[in-house]
């Protein structure tokens, strides 16, 4: 399941922006996305990862800074081309999913843009069929399960046909076993894909770039496996994921 | 829960079930407002009506014990209603005799049952469809389908600050401080309003503007156009009952 096309570029030119009373969340942010990449934008609680993220379709408005995807400027009067390339993926499928049925969750995007009734049933069916939820269609959303209701959230997204795909901690609060069903089906995206997580493993295991964002602004930037093996870079962000490998590898000893 | 068991019911497939939403809404909103019309208590009447509500449920396939859950919890507010005239006199608030309590609570029970008969036939989306065809204000359509997606959401988060005050609560108090359940009510008033914020930027993100898109809705039949007939027809010749009575 994915976008007819392969993807759009994402540009950000000096993106500065601060919640009403609170310092720069964002500060002359700088990256570029190239277009069909699967790129994970990794950072600590508080670096800004949500917050440049909402930016992406225009839920956030810069202070300053420009952002690009593919041709279009995000501004308001480009609101409607930007919300149909780019798709949020929220961090908590509750918040995303607000309709009475998954069907009518999934049809809520294709509606606004004013797709025909057909169009709808069938985009309905396509996307339910790719993310397996045929026999979930009439349910509720609080009748399903917390990996039903994960790809429930991303089939309200894909339906859309995004060119771009956001996805907000997508593996928070998710078992290993969903997890890697998670990972299969971002790897199946044929859309720019950007990843959002504090976890580097599973992001490791389904983006080719790795970005580190820290203190608003992007820290560092580079091939996955580089970003992965810098320890000093990971511990001064707050991300050491290394911690977990000394542990395995105590306990091995200690098992052996 | 009384609501989940509604919903699954709602799901059916009686004759009443497959007819369109808006037969049915305005079908039942013409039958309870003839209803409460009636001025006068007739045993007959009030019998000839719950045996058109008892034949409409019989067509749903629904349990009669829903309907009597239903009429047993409301039944001491209507009790209370119809009694307040007879209270009212006995402490000489006021001479003129008020309305037959035994008519109160007859049209509150009927009243109730339609509503529940209406609830357990329909599915949510499908009341809200109905509505939309018989052109209902959007606003009103828009409050109804969130407020019915929040009562789970509300129900979980004041579920799990009860969790996690009986964590701490070294055995259950025999009253909970007022104090205490206002904190709770305020707590799960903010987090609600979070909620109501991420669910927003959520709806802009698939390009929301305002406008609920309109759903596609299910054809008018000629058995809508019968049930909504003969039913309403029913009623009102029930009702008309007392009006040549009179004029006899």
């Amino acid at each position: 399941m994915g976008s007819e096309a392969c993807g759009l570029p994402v540009e950000i030119e000096n993106l500065t922006f601060a919640y009403p009373g609170q310092p720069e969340a964002l500060r002359g942010l700088d990256w570029r996305v190239p277009a069909g990449a699967r790129v994970g934008l990794l950072g600590a609680s508080g670096a800004g990862k949500s917050t440049l993220l909402l930016h992406l379709n225009g839920i956030l408005r810069q202070k300053s800074g420009k952002i690009r995807i593919g041709e279009t400027l995000v501004e308001e009067r480009t609101l409607a081309t930007i919300r149909r390339d780019v798709g949020l993926v929220f961090q908590n499928p509750d918040d995303q999913l607000f309709h009475l049925s998954v069907a009518e969750d999934i049809a809520f995007g294709p509606r606004n843009l004013g797709w025909s009734e057909s169009q709808v049933q069938q985009t309905i069916q396509e996307t339910a069929t790719a993310l397996r939820l045929e026999g979930l269609l009439d349910k509720h959303p609080q009748q399903l399960s917390s990996g039903e209701k994960k790809r429930a959230a991303l089939a309200t997204v894909l339906a859309m046909r995004p060119r771009v795909v956001a996805l907000d901690e997508p593996f928070a609060n998710l078992d290993p076993a969903l997890i890697e069903q998670l990972i299969g089906l971002i790897h199946g995206l044929s859309a720019t894909v950007i990843l959002i997580s504090q976890s580097i493993l599973p992001a490791l295991a389904c983006c080719s770039t790795l970005a580190i964002l820290d203190q608003g602004r992007i820290a560092a930037e580079g091939p996955a496996y580089e970003i992965a093996r810098d320890r000093a870079l990971l511990g001064r962000c707050g991300l050491d994921f290394h911690y977990y490998r000394d542990v395995w590898r105590r306990l091995e000893t200690a098992g052996g | 829960m009384i609501g989940l068991r509604v919903e699954k019911l709602a799901e059916g497939h009686g004759w009443l079930h497959r007819r369109a939403p808006e037969a049915k809404i305005a079908a039942f909103a013409l039958i309870t407002l003839i209803i409460l019309s009636e001025m006068s208590f007739s045993v007959g009447r009030m019998a000839a009506y719950a045996a058109i509500t008892l034949l409409l449920i019989l067509s749903a396939r629904l349990p009669l014990s829903l309907f009597a859950r239903r009429a047993l919890l409301t039944a001491p507010i209507l009790l209370l209603a119809a009694a307040l005239p007879w209270i009212s006199r006995k402490l000489g608030e006021s001479a003129a005799a008020g309305p037959d309590p035994r008519l109160l609570l007859a049209k509150g029970l009927l009243a109730v049952c339609l509503l529940t008969l209406l609830a357990a036939s329909t599915r949510f989306p499908d009341l809200i469809g109905g509505l939309e065809k018989l052109r209902a204000p959007a606003v009103l359509r828009l409050l109804a389908g969130l407020m019915y997606r929040y009562v789970p959401l509300l129900r979980d988060e004041w579920d799990r600050m009860e969790v996690a005050r009986r964590s701490r609560t070294p055995g259950e108090p025999r009253r909970r401080p007022l104090a205490l359940i206002a904190r709770q009510l305020a707590n799960l008033f903010l987090r609600a309003w979070q909620r109501a914020d991420r669910v927003q930027a959520a709806m802009e993100a698939r390009a929301f503007t305002g406008r609920w898109p309109r759903a596609a809705g299910r054809a008018f039949t000629g058995g809508d156009v019968l049930f909504l007939w003969s039913s309403v027809t029913l009623v009102l010749l029930v009702r008309a009952s007392e009006v040549l009575r009179h004029g006899v």
